[in-house]
Formats: C-alpha cells, structure tokens, sequence
C-alpha cells in the first residue's frame, strides 16, 4: 500500500480517471502550472486539449461547466478557493443544481468541481471560506469533504464518474498530510461517514480541517478516561446520517467542530438532523464548536482566535461529561 | 566548520517533505550553487543547492525517508570558515 500526500492522492486520481475515460477534460485559472499541486504533470501528459488554463473569470467558467457536460464530457473545473464559488454562483445555483431535475433527467450533468477550503493559513477574508453550507442548501448538488489521502482519492474517483454535479473540496494547508491509499483501484462510495476512534462518551462530528484536532482532542481525553466517538463526515451531501445517529445512540452526547461560520453551517444542519431524529437518546445540549459569524482575518494570531482548536473542542466535551 | 543542513521551507503551508535523494555521498565535495539533495513536497520536486562550498559528511536520514521543516538532513563540512 503505497504512502501518499493527499494532493498526490488528488493528482493519482485525475491521472487515472482521465487515462480511463478521454471526455474527462480538465480546466481552470492555474491548471498548466499547478500552483496548489494537483494538478501536476497533466498538461505534459494530456495535452492542451484536455488540459486548459482560462482567464480569471468564474462566471463564464461555472457556466462552460454546465455547457461540457450537457454536451456529453465529464468536466473537472479547478477553482483554486472555495470562495471563488460566489464569483460562479449563477451558473452553480441557476444551472448547476437544477437542470437535471427541470428536464427530468434528460441532462446529466457530470461535473466536478475542485477547491481548496477554510483558513488557518493566513490567505486572508477572501481566500479562507469554508463555503460548502451555500452549496448544501442548493438541493442538487453533491459535497465531498475528504481529510486524507485515500479518502481524497477515492472520493475524486466517485465524483469524476457521477452524472451530477459535485464539488470536491480540499483541506487547505494539509495537502502535504501523508497517507496509505490502496495499490489497486479504489473509489469510494458518496455518502459514507468515516468512524475514526470508537467511545461510549461523547460523540465528536468533524468536518475538514477540524478532524485532526478533533483527532488530538480525543487522544488527550482517552488519557483521563474519557473516551468520544470521531467521526469524519467525509461528504455533507449526502450526509450519512444513520452513522451520526446510530452514535449518538450510543453516546447521548454531541459536539459537531465545523470550520465553516456558525449560522446555517454545516454544524449546524447535522444539530438539526439530531435534534429531529435523535432527541431520545440526547442527554443535553447539542454543542457546534465553529468560527464566529465574521469574516477570516488576516493576521496568525487573530485567525488563530477564530479557529475551533484542540481547547474549544475539550471544553465542549467535558462541559457535556458534566466535568467542564 | 562542520554544519548540519536543516530542512527549509520553500512553500508557505509546508510542514514536511520527502528526500527523494542525495546528490552527493559522504566524502564528495561540491561548489557552491550545486545540488546537495533533492526534496519533493505536496507541490514540487525541488533540488536544495549549497550555499557555500564545502565536502559532505554524512546523510542524517535515508533517501526515501520524510522529514519535517527544520529537521537535519545531512552533515556538510564548509571550506573556508
């Protein structure tokens, strides 16, 4: 099983889907030179018909998205920040989301969409959005979340190889997280949340990014003899919403770590699912650990202020064990 | 004067990489501006030239072997200092 960085695993499955199926194309603003990564080495090896930097303008290229692919290819448009997705939201939230259901399927729509999300490398307001809550309230589209290499590429796969329209959103500044992905081919199915460590405590959500403190936070916890359910969501839509309920079944106690903004977040969708279908087994608050609803600033220390860490996340958990 | 080689960080969210391979064994000497290793990131492959001339001493780690920004990487010997 060979050990790969998550933007490797990302470039090993376009290197793959594209060597497998010609009509998957590959464009955006920076896709010749690969500035994030992964994109390396596609445009020496697929060549500029399949393989296409564009001018810096997101409107037209959500819109050629949905021209491709109602033309028959398989369209994998790179848009470097999440936060472009506002700059292209015509064509995601008018065309995008809604044209398979307004024919009745007579359009498939097999678009990928690949973006780097959320903050903590200081790239500022306009560049740090964890913009997947606008797309989940879209009611067409897929959200891939993944955190580790061989999720990355299995979910990549999956999505190149949907007839809707997903958007594939990288953790930034964690693409050079090291991995084991599976020698042989491998995809992994939408739709599927990951159980990361097992305990009957507290059940903790998290989403991108906020896994690997979630991850450290759990650790810690286990020394002092609490032990929490991690589960990484791995897509928002679908969300798998059986795993999430079938541990707070167990647990009776949630804390969902969203990088995401508070209002209408991610968090704030998987609170409400619980809420809903999980109120029996809830024995207190349902708790979202997640930025305030302000922009990401600039400066390390202040950024760092906003992030849910490894403290915000404890303080939550041993606030519902009733020792916070 | 002998000096150890930490890894540098040539791109702005790089925590680690991986030493594809050394240029030069232990005993070679190089000038400077050559290639002393190579070193691939989530981004790039990168060969890490020397800043001054000087001979290699030893390997910290193995080709092949991941090491975080400003681990040791090798062993150099500077000429003239």
């Amino acid at each position: 099983m060979p050990r790969r960085r998550l933007i490797q695993a990302v470039n090993d499955a376009l290197f793959e889907e594209m060597e497998r199926d010609p009509k998957v194309i590959v464009y955006g603003e920076d896709v010749e030179l690969a500035i994030i990564g992964d994109m390396r080495g596609l445009h020496e090896r697929f060549g500029p018909d399949r393989v296409r930097n564009t001018p810096i303008s997101e409107a037209t290229l959500t819109g050629m998205a949905v021209g491709l692919a109602a033309a028959g290819y398989r369209p994998v448009l790179h848009l470097m920040f999440s936060n472009f997705i506002y700059t292209g939201m015509d064509a995601i939230g008018n065309q995008m989301a809604k044209l398979r259901l307004m024919t009745g399927g007579q359009i498939k729509l097999p678009i990928t969409v690949i973006a780097s999300f959320g903050g903590g490398a200081c790239n500022a307001a306009q560049h740090s959005d964890s913009a997947y809550p606008v797309l989940m309230n879209m009611g067409g589209i897929k959200v891939l979340v993944p955190t580790n290499s061989a999720d990355a590429k299995g979910l990549l796969k999956s999505a190149i190889r949907d007839d809707n329209p997903c958007f594939f959103l990288e953790p930034s500044g964690r693409g050079g997280d090291m991995g084991m992905v599976p020698d042989e081919e491998y995809l992994l199915p939408i739709g599927e949340a990951a159980l990361l460590t097992e305990g009957d405590q507290a059940t903790v959500v998290a989403i991108g990014r906020m896994v690997k403190p979630a991850l450290a936070t759990a650790r810690k916890l286990a020394e002092r003899g609490i032990a929490v359910d991690v589960i990484d969501p791995r897509t928002l839509v679908p969300l798998d919403e059986a795993r999430l309920l079938a541990s707070v079944g167990k647990t009776g106690r949630l804390v969902i770590v969203d990088e995401a903004r508070e209002c209408c977040g991610a968090a704030s969708q998987i609170a409400a699912v619980v809420a809903e279908r999980g109120f029996p087994f809830l024995k207190g608050p349902i708790r979202r650990v997640t930025p305030g609803n302000v922009a990401m600033p600039y400066a390390a220390n202040a950024e760092a202020h906003l992030l849910p860490d490894e403290g915000r996340i404890t303080q939550a958990v041993l606030e519902l064990v009733g020792q916070g | 004067m002998k000096v150890t080689v930490k890894l540098p960080k040539i791109g702005m969210t790089m925590e680690s990489a991986t030493v594809v391979r050394f240029c030069k064994a232990p005993g070679e000497a190089f000038a400077i501006g050559e290639a002393i290793y190579e070193i691939e990131t989530e981004k790039v492959n990168q060969e890490i030239e020397a800043t001054a001339a000087g001979v290699m001493l030893s390997h910290c780690i193995a080709a092949g072997d991941d090491v975080d920004v400003g681990g040791a990487v090798c062993v150099v010997d500077i000429v003239g200092h």
